[in-house]
């Protein structure tokens, strides 16, 4: 519930903040955040699998991953307040997501970034205010950037450009 | 189902339409993808106008961002710290700059009245709730009265 209220309060509460700049300009921003924290854990979660860092698999595996960005995306705007609130360590100057949360899943052609069943859980109490009666809020139906318009989504095109930065990242460190 | 038809999105398939959005667009998912008229939802309690205006704004800011990446890179590289390294100035940070980079002062005005008016209603709907919880504290005080 904590972090409901934190969310609550830093992102939608606030009158002031209801506005085009929260939907659009703090949306775009977490997105990219969230997508740069990805690229970033990934080399840590291939450490502790015992795997070789190889910029190519690395690439593979981030490419493969859109379906955890896409997981993320289409979760209730609370729902992913309190997600990535859990994903998250460090100061608050520099949070980075805590690879403990992260998990490689075996797919064919790959491999793929995935959260554990323990990140991915509501909070009860998070469940509470949803299926209460009180709860006048939409469906869980996710953000409105997974909206595609005859192709990508801007969650798809914008996860396809931090691939580059993927690439390049992974290329210098482990090339 | 995520929805089950709550909402008439005829207005924003016409709202589509009028900003040449063309066909219908789709909601990417891994395991599936359907047509808008389950798509276009409600996220937190948005509207289905507001979500489609946001669902536009967006794709505009996104495909923008991109297009301009080579005049000015998003990213440079930097050792041990990626967070670092994606400059995140190229995405907007304030209203004037969303409404410069969509060039669609329509668009953000329309964006704006829906936000107050679903705001206002939102107050509305509380105060309302409010209104009825007095009402029922009310008459239990007075049934315990008599």
């Amino acid at each position: 519930m904590k972090a409901l209220i934190q969310f609550r309060s830093n992102y939608v509460m606030e009158e002031d903040h209801k506005d085009v700049n929260l939907f659009i300009s703090g949306g775009s921003r977490t997105a990219a955040s969230v997508m740069g924290s990805l690229i970033n854990i990934l080399p840590e979660v291939y450490e502790r699998n015992d795997l070789e860092l190889n910029p190519e698999s690395l690439v593979s595996t981030a490419r493969n991953s859109f379906s955890l960005v896409a997981d993320l995306a289409m979760r209730h705007i609370y729902d992913f307040g309190t997600v990535h609130i859990r994903l998250e360590e460090g100061s608050k100057f520099f949070k980075r997501f805590n690879s403990k949360y992260f998990v490689l899943k075996d797919i064919s052609g790959g491999r793929q970034l995935t959260i554990t069943e323990d990140a991915k859980n509501y909070d009860e109490d998070i469940a509470q205010v949803f299926h209460s009666e009180n709860y006048i809020g939409g469906a869980t139906i996710g953000c409105p950037a997974m909206v595609n318009f005859n192709g990508e989504s801007a969650v798809k095109k914008l996860w396809n450009w931090h691939l580059e930065l993927a690439e390049a990242i992974y290329s210098y460190e482990f090339g | 189902m995520l929805i089950e038809g709550r909402h008439n999105i005829t207005p924003v398939a016409k709202e589509f339409k009028a900003k040449g959005v063309t066909g219908l667009p789709t909601f990417e998912h891994p395991s599936y993808s359907y047509q808008s008229p389950e798509a276009l939802g409600i996220w937190y309690k948005m509207k289905p106008e507001l979500y489609a205006l946001t669902a536009v704004l967006i794709d505009r800011v996104v495909d923008r961002a991109i297009r301009t990446k080579h005049e000015r890179p998003p990213f440079g590289l930097m050792r041990g710290n990626i967070r670092a390294v994606v400059d995140l100035s190229i995405l907007p940070k304030s209203v004037e700059s969303v409404a410069e980079i969509t060039n669609d002062q329509d668009l953000i005005s329309a964006m704006r009245t829906t936000l107050s008016r679903s705001v206002r209603e939102e107050h509305q709907s509380l105060d309302n709730a409010d209104d009825q919880a007095d009402e029922e504290r009310n008459t239990q005080l007075l049934f315990i009265i008599v």
